[in-house]
């Protein structure tokens, strides 16, 4: 790890150093190393995470990684249950494919809505739903990012914002504490391209993931 | 083979409950499993499930035994000791279990049963046409007390008659000699009646075998209202209902205004003797009394049994379901008199509508225990306060994408979500998901002309289901991973014509 990663990660997550936060258990590994390692263990509890993953481009793998590792205790020395919100269109989910990926159905709850801040308010409220996924989210307002954010810090919640597009620094969101943009690359289909945009250096991060299609 | 029987397991504890007791026991205490109860005679109670059966089912998934042995064991906790239950069938529609529970009461057998296993489907083709008939003459006394304006009695007896006269005159002995006769022909010869019951009585059961249709046909019926379908339903009563009244000091506009008073009814409603007792709550009544003299009724419903005393002092789940159902019904009032200002509130009546009465001596069964229980109970009383359903998972073991999985309730166990697929005859399935999308369209789309993949490479063949199709349709599926302009890969067939169809799409 380079002293610049290290200097950024001390000032993101100023209370333990990155052994400290692994022993406590409190970020959420995603297994995949390089990325685990850029984050010092993984992402901290109390964290809104924006992605910048375009449906059919392999970014959703890293996310249903943190989902399998909720699922197993990874980091977070617990199971937790997940909430996944998705959009109420034609696009519908298969929850075979979940399952193979590595989620357990049994931890994880799906809503199907267009306007999850108004029909998901009380799970947002309530501590129980650890781990929550806004998957393709329409119209989100400041003000909800920024009610996202003081419930991820109070409640001790880890909010993932997937988008549709890629994530550019014209639009930026002062309260995603990491931002990053996943593509699939261009050389090689089996690896993704992680690119931080917010929270750690612009250097794109190489996953090799198997099995991906 | 597709997997019907990892299938079967998987779907939900069947909605209609026939329970035939040998003592006369009150409305109060059928309701101890659903607040829908008919009393179709003396000894047998009629229960509708639905409102309830997601909460069964998940208090059965956690300790790990059969819905129908749960419900066995709460009902005999319910009635307490010196009453004897006699039978309990479960069926997708109320005649079949009346059927079924006279048969096992003539042979003297008891349950639980579920019409679904075929032990219980070949006890139903053994029934006889004097039970049928005796069932059928409770079905006409069931009409009369609900007052059909459409029913003609004495007609429907003397059709009876015509019936038995025929049986006899044909030497049948059971109905299943004449399963093959046709809902239509006993119209014809019968009446309306008769030709109905006849359509129920094998509704999704056909010579031992679920075919699709018939079982098509059989959980429609579930799935309507059970007065839409002709069913004679009376819903029993209890002779009061829990509920407390307001007068307000002063006339108020706003859901501000009313929190604290209304949350202090809600803890004296908790307190009264009726809810007490450990019952709990699936829809509250909440009238609302304006001072134009009007009344506006505001429904509260819960999607689980709600105990108000264990929220006392709080009521954070009614609270939140109320503010929506307020602004629902009584602020889109006020918008739509908009040209008059709307009429404030000078007072309510606040009643527990549908409770689900909970034996003192079940309490502990319900009871929740260990990280387990609290989880579910945290579940539950989410899905309580979210203005939509949560949607949960479990795996089949089905080779088609879209019939590979059901839905679940909220805390089943991982041998039930998984159980399907982590069996060896399942574990092709799972493989051939690990190669599929996390999303797919209900129905595939065509790809438009100028929007040809870039890149295309074959992934499976799947055998379509093709007696579920009509005919003419191709005996299977060629699923490739395609790859568009953009870069984004889909899960697509070819049709006849070398056309793109878009089943899902990839991660």
């Amino acid at each position: 790890m380079s002293a610049l990663q290290l200097q950024t990660l001390c000032s993101t997550f100023a209370v333990f150093r990155a052994d400290e936060v692994r022993d406590h258990g409190f970020k959420l590994a995603s297994g995949l190393a390089v990325l685990d390692d850029a984050l010092a263990g993984g992402v901290a509890l109390g964290t809104l995470v924006e992605w910048g993953v375009p449906l059919g481009r392999g970014g959703r793998h890293i996310i249903l990684k943190y989902l399998a590792a909720a699922n197993r205790g990874l980091a977070l020395k617990a199971d937790y249950p997940i909430l996944w919100a998705y959009p109420d269109s034609a696009l519908g989910l298969n929850p075979p494919a979940w399952q193979a990926l590595g989620i357990n159905l049994r931890h994880i709850a799906f809503a199907r809505t267009n306007t999850p801040m108004h029909d998901l308010k009380a799970a947002l409220l309530d501590p129980y739903y650890r781990l929550v996924v806004f998957d393709m989210p329409l119209g989100l307002s400041r003000d909800d990012y920024a009610f996202l954010a003081r419930q991820a810090r109070t409640l001790q919640k880890i909010i993932f914002i997937l988008h549709n597009q890629l994530l550019t620094d014209a639009r930026g969101n002062a309260f995603a504490k990491l931002r990053f943009n996943c593509t699939r690359s261009q050389f090689d289909p089996a690896k993704i391209i992680v690119t931080p945009v917010r929270g750690l250096p612009p250097q794109p991060l190489v996953l090799q993931l198997e099995g991906m299609l | 083979m597709r997997g019907e029987a990892s299938r079967d397991q998987a779907v939900p504890i069947l909605p209609y409950l026939a329970i035939a007791t040998t003592e006369v026991i009150g409305a109060a205490a059928a309701m101890t499993l659903s607040p829908r109860v008919m009393h179709w005679s003396p000894s047998v109670w009629l229960i509708d499930l639905r409102p309830t059966r997601d909460y069964w089912t998940m208090q059965a998934q956690r300790r790990g035994i059969k819905v129908a042995a749960l419900l066995q064991m709460v009902w005999a906790e319910a009635l307490g000791h010196g009453t004897q239950t006699e039978s309990l069938v479960f069926a997708s529609c109320p005649w079949q279990a009346l059927l079924l529970n006279a048969h096992l009461n003539e042979r003297s057998l008891s349950g639980p049963l579920e019409l679904r296993e075929p032990f219980s489907q070949a006890l139903l083709r053994q029934l006889s046409w004097p039970v049928w008939f005796a069932v059928a003459r409770d079905y006409a006394a069931a009409l009369t007390q609900s007052k059909s304006c459409r029913f003609d009695e004495q007609r429907f007896h003397s059709d009876l008659n015509h019936l038995e006269r025929a049986v006899v005159r044909l030497g049948q002995q059971h109905p299943a000699q004449m399963v093959d006769a046709k809902h239509q022909a006993f119209r014809r010869r019968f009446g309306e009646h008769i030709a109905r019951l006849w359509q129920w009585t094998f509704a999704g059961v056909a010579e031992g075998v679920h075919t699709a249709a018939t079982k098509q046909a059989a959980f429609a019926f579930a799935e309507e209202e059970v007065f839409a379908s002709g069913f004679p339903w009376v819903q029993a009563v209890v002779t009061t209902r829990p509920g407390v009244v307001r007068q307000l000091e002063y006339p108020v506009w706003s859901w501000d205004q009313l929190v604290a008073d209304f949350t202090t009814d809600l803890d004296l409603l908790a307190d009264l003797p009726a809810l007490a007792s450990g019952a709990a709550v699936l829809r509250l009544e909440w009238i609302l009394h304006l001072e134009d003299l009007s009344d506006c009724l505001v429904n509260i419903r819960f999607r689980h049994p709600h105990s108000l005393r264990a929220e006392r002092g709080e009521q954070k789940t009614v609270l939140i379901q109320a503010c929506h159902s307020f602004e629902a019904v009584y602020l889109q009032r006020s918008k739509d008199a908009s040209w008059i200002a709307p009429a404030p509130l000078i007072g309510w009546s606040l009643v527990a509508a549908s409770c689900l009465a909970r034996p003192s001596t079940a309490i502990s069964l319900f009871g929740e225990v260990g990280a387990a229980g609290e989880d579910m109970a945290a579940a539950m009383r989410i899905d309580n306060r979210l203005q939509i359903a949560l949607e949960r998972y479990q795996v089949t073991s089905d080779w088609v994408a879209e019939g590979a999985f059901t839905k679940a309730g909220a805390g089943a166990k991982d041998s039930d979500v998984a159980g399907a697929a982590t069996e060896p005859a399942a574990k092709p399935w799972a493989a051939l998901a690990a190669r599929r999308p996390l999303y797919i369209y209900a129905e595939p789309r065509v790809l438009g002309g100028h929007e040809t993949p870039t890149k295309a490479a074959f992934i499976e063949r799947t055998g379509e289901v093709w007696w579920q199709k009509p005919e003419g349709t191709s005996l299977e599926r060629n699923y490739f991973v395609i790859e568009h302009r953009s870069g984004q890969r889909s899960w697509a067939t070819r049709g006849e014509a070398g056309e793109w169809w878009v089943h899902g799409l990839f991660a």
